[in-house]
């Protein structure tokens, strides 16, 4: 199953760049989500002033190397920008051929706690390792957030690369949420009791964003989701 | 793709009109199909006198060389759909993974029985465990054997198979249109053979030939039905029975489907479509409690088994050795129904069954009707056996004498006898009024080139049209010439079937397969990746917590 997911999914998920004059810093991950060349992408990753750039991984089933030096990626545009959910729609700048499966989006309200997620994005990015890796979880619990966004918590540390990218449902490959990172009880406890501690509270827990509220997104934009 | 075949639908040049005064057709498969169709009109009513010796020869010729074609169609069709059942594509959704059906699971198994039970079984039901009974090719006539073997023969016919053949069109249709967004008909199914080419030639034929085969397939009922209604007027009335007799009912019958069809009285014809199966219900119920109850109920069981026990034998057995010529006015002429009647059954149980997962629609499809039918036979099959063997008799002379007039005579001998029996002609016109209407709106949709909302002027003239073929076929030799007719248009429709099997399962293997996002042409310009790594990123507070 997760072979499938992986297979599936290696080709939506890109790095993502910041271009600073003729050098690329990685940022993070976002995945393909609309065949009108639409990617998802989570909004704390980046700023409206960045110009912006996607390359998709190797397709290939052999040892690849650790170390890659120069990419040849897309420019992208960012279209809409949700901070409060931490979300961001992104287009590709030129006009790109691109064909995906049907049905990507999945149903978050109806996944069960408990279930098996799968998470998939190149967590070690920013130390200059950018080597995709698959991650299984399972749904830890379903909570609203401060702001009323719907968010899953699953368990698995996810490292600071891996935001921005999918988090798919095991058993119909669908997305369901947009990695959004680690679960800091420092971030949570600060806004609902003030600050209450300089220790750091370690949780092996990670968060994402139901992928309702990118749907959300990208009606906005007028796109029809399937 | 869709834009391409409304394109080829505008050359018609029809002015695209409001209200019912208008077509929209697709031009090659339309004229094409009704030329065809009328072409054989005008043949049979020149040549009315040799007509019946033509179609017994054709109907010789094709059963003695193809007769194996369609024992082997109709036994792939049920493996392959015993596969889908229990294979691996059982998960797909019809119309998506987030599709949830339309009707509650009980009313659905009615309307699939309504789709595929019809006049048929009513013309049916008392005669063929009767002929088998009295004649088979595998046990002595007229024994105990005889009687096990004619209700198991009856329900070869009538089993598993004929809804094999429907799953199978039905799947099609349903899978390519719902869930790979392609239209409605036929020459879709085979999308994953011929790709774009469907929208070309070798899509007209595909879909001409389904027109033709099912219209003859309609008519054939309508044939069937219409000398029924004859015996049984003229069992009640004495008015006697002939061919003019039948052509002016179904010119009267044929008048009302048409027009019920002009005031678009679909919601109307629904409705008395299912009271329709209530009266007839209720015809089984009266007759199961005032016949033979204890009789029955205990058949049913022995006959289910003795199905299963020998179905490997029976639905392969060939008159290899025998050398006889028994099948082809039996299995043959069925098969060949079921194939030609399958895109009209196919359409119908296609737009009911949105939502339904593979499995669920496989399960529906196949065993469901099966076991409503096989309850139906052993009902008035099993009471006419059980008043042959144990009872007054007569039955089986009268059947050999006159086919149509079989359910009367076992009607006649129950109390209420000419209220039953008005009741089931009531039951026979009306299916003879929902089969045109329904027919005529799936070859209307099949000649529009997928239209689900076909415009009213040209299903007209396939009501009427399928009036006509039914008539000229009485005219031109009974019960011989339909069967015909049905082999005839049923034998291409054959290799059609086939070729869906395994277009099917190219399209279901695609569909399931993990389709991978894939992205154009790579852009040249290669840039550097920054090397330091960013150790001392900050991502600030979240809005979100």
């Amino acid at each position: 199953m997760l072979q499938d997911i992986y297979i599936q999914y290696r080709g939506a998920c890109m790095m993502l760049f910041q271009k600073d004059g003729t050098e690329l810093s990685f940022r993070g991950t976002a995945f393909l989500a609309h065949p009108d060349g639409y990617l998802i992408t989570a909004a704390h990753l980046i700023t409206g002033s960045m110009e912006l750039m996607v390359a998709p991984l190797t397709k290939t089933e052999d040892f690849a190397p650790v170390r890659t030096e120069t990419v040849a990626p897309y420019p992208v545009d960012i279209r809409l920008f949700d901070q409060d959910r931490d979300l961001a729609l992104l287009k590709f700048r030129d006009e790109i051929e691109l064909s995906m499966p049907h049905h990507i989006i999945g149903s978050p309200d109806q996944v069960p706690v408990g279930n098996s997620v799968a998470c998939l994005g190149f967590p070690f990015g920013y130390y200059n390792i950018y080597n995709p890796l698959i991650k299984q979880a399972v749904i830890s619990a379903k909570i609203l957030s401060a702001n009323k966004t719907k968010i899953f918590l699953f368990d698995s540390l996810v490292h600071d690369g891996n935001h921005g990218g999918p988090l798919i449902n095991i058993y119909d490959g669908r997305v369901i949420g947009v990695v959004g990172g680690r679960f800091e009880l420092q971030e949570i406890l600060e806004r609902y009791f003030g600050k209450t501690s300089e220790i750091p509270i370690k949780t092996d827990v990670s968060y994402a964003v139901s992928i309702e509220h990118a749907v959300e997104l990208m009606e906005k934009e007028e796109l029809t989701v399937i | 793709m869709e834009e391409k075949l409304k394109s080829e639908t505008s050359d018609a040049g029809e002015s695209p009109g409001e209200g019912w005064f208008h077509l929209d057709v697709h031009p090659q498969v339309f004229f094409i199909s009704a030329g065809l169709i009328l072409f054989f009109v005008i043949l049979t009513l020149i040549f009315q006198q040799h007509m019946e010796e033509i179609f017994r020869q054709m109907q010789n010729v094709i059963s003695d060389y193809a007769g194996w074609l369609f024992i082997w169609t109709v036994n792939i069709v049920l493996v392959f759909i015993l596969v889908l059942l229990a294979g691996r594509f059982g998960n797909i959704r019809l119309g998506g993974p987030d599709a949830r059906p339309e009707f509650s699971t009980l009313g659905w198994f009615a309307m699939l029985f309504s789709a595929g039970m019809g006049i048929g079984l009513l013309f049916y039901g008392v005669a063929e465990p009767m002929f088998h009974y009295v004649a088979n090719p595998h046990v002595t006539e007229g024994t105990v054997e005889s009687a096990r073997m004619a209700m198991d023969i009856t329900f070869l016919h009538w089993g598993l198979h004929p809804w094999a053949i429907y799953s199978l069109v039905a799947l099609s249709l349903a899978f390519f249109s719902f869930n790979q967004g392609l239209p409605l008909s036929i020459r879709t199914a085979f999308y994953p053979l011929f790709g774009d080419r469907i929208y070309g030639w070798t899509g007209h034929v595909i879909d001409i030939l389904a027109t033709v085969a099912t219209l003859f397939g309609v008519a054939t009922s309508l044939g069937l039905g219409v000398q029924q209604v004859n015996a049984g007027l003229d069992h009640l009335l004495g008015i006697g029975q002939s061919p003019t007799i039948q052509v002016a009912l179904i010119g009267g019958i044929t008048l009302i489907a048409t027009w019920s069809v002009v005031k678009g009285l679909d919601k109307g014809i629904r409705r008395l479509s299912e009271i329709n199966i209530s009266i007839a219900g209720l015809l089984a119920l009266f007759v199961l409690l005032v016949g033979p109850t204890l009789f029955i109920l205990n058949a049913l069981l022995e006959n289910i088994g003795y199905y299963f026990q020998y179905l490997p034998m029976l639905s392969t057995w060939n008159e290899t050795y025998e050398r006889t010529e028994w099948q082809h006015g039996w299995t043959i002429f069925y098969w060949s129904w079921w194939i030609a009647w399958s895109p009209f059954v196919g359409m119908f149980i296609a737009r009911v069954s949105h939502g339904r997962t593979i499995r669920q629609f496989v399960a529906g499809v196949l065993l469901v009707p099966t076991f409503i039918t096989f309850l139906w036979i052993t009902i008035f099959g099993n009471t006419a056996l059980f008043i042959e063997m144990f009872g007054a008799g007569g039955i089986s002379q009268a059947v050999q004498e006159n086919i149509p007039v079989s359910l009367f005579i076992l009607l006649g001998n129950f109390p209420l006898a000419s209220f039953t029996s008005s009741l089931a002609i009531i039951v026979i016109v009306t299916f003879f009024v929902t089969s045109s209407d329904s027919g005529s709106m799936v070859i209307d949709i099949i000649t529009s080139g997928g239209n689900p909302n076909p415009p009213v002027l040209s299903r007209l003239f396939w009501a009427i049209m399928e009036g006509l073929v039914a008539a000229v076929l009485l005219i031109g030799g009974g019960l011989v010439a339909l069967q015909t007719a049905t082999i005839t248009t049923g034998l291409p429709f054959a290799l059609i079937i086939l070729g869906m099997c395994f277009s099917l399962y190219k399209g279901l293997s695609e569909y399931a397969a993990p389709t991978e996002f894939t992205i154009g042409e790579r852009p040249a310009t290669e840039f550097k990746i920054r090397t330091k790594p960013v150790l001392d990123k900050t991502f600030g507070r979240r809005r979100l917590w």
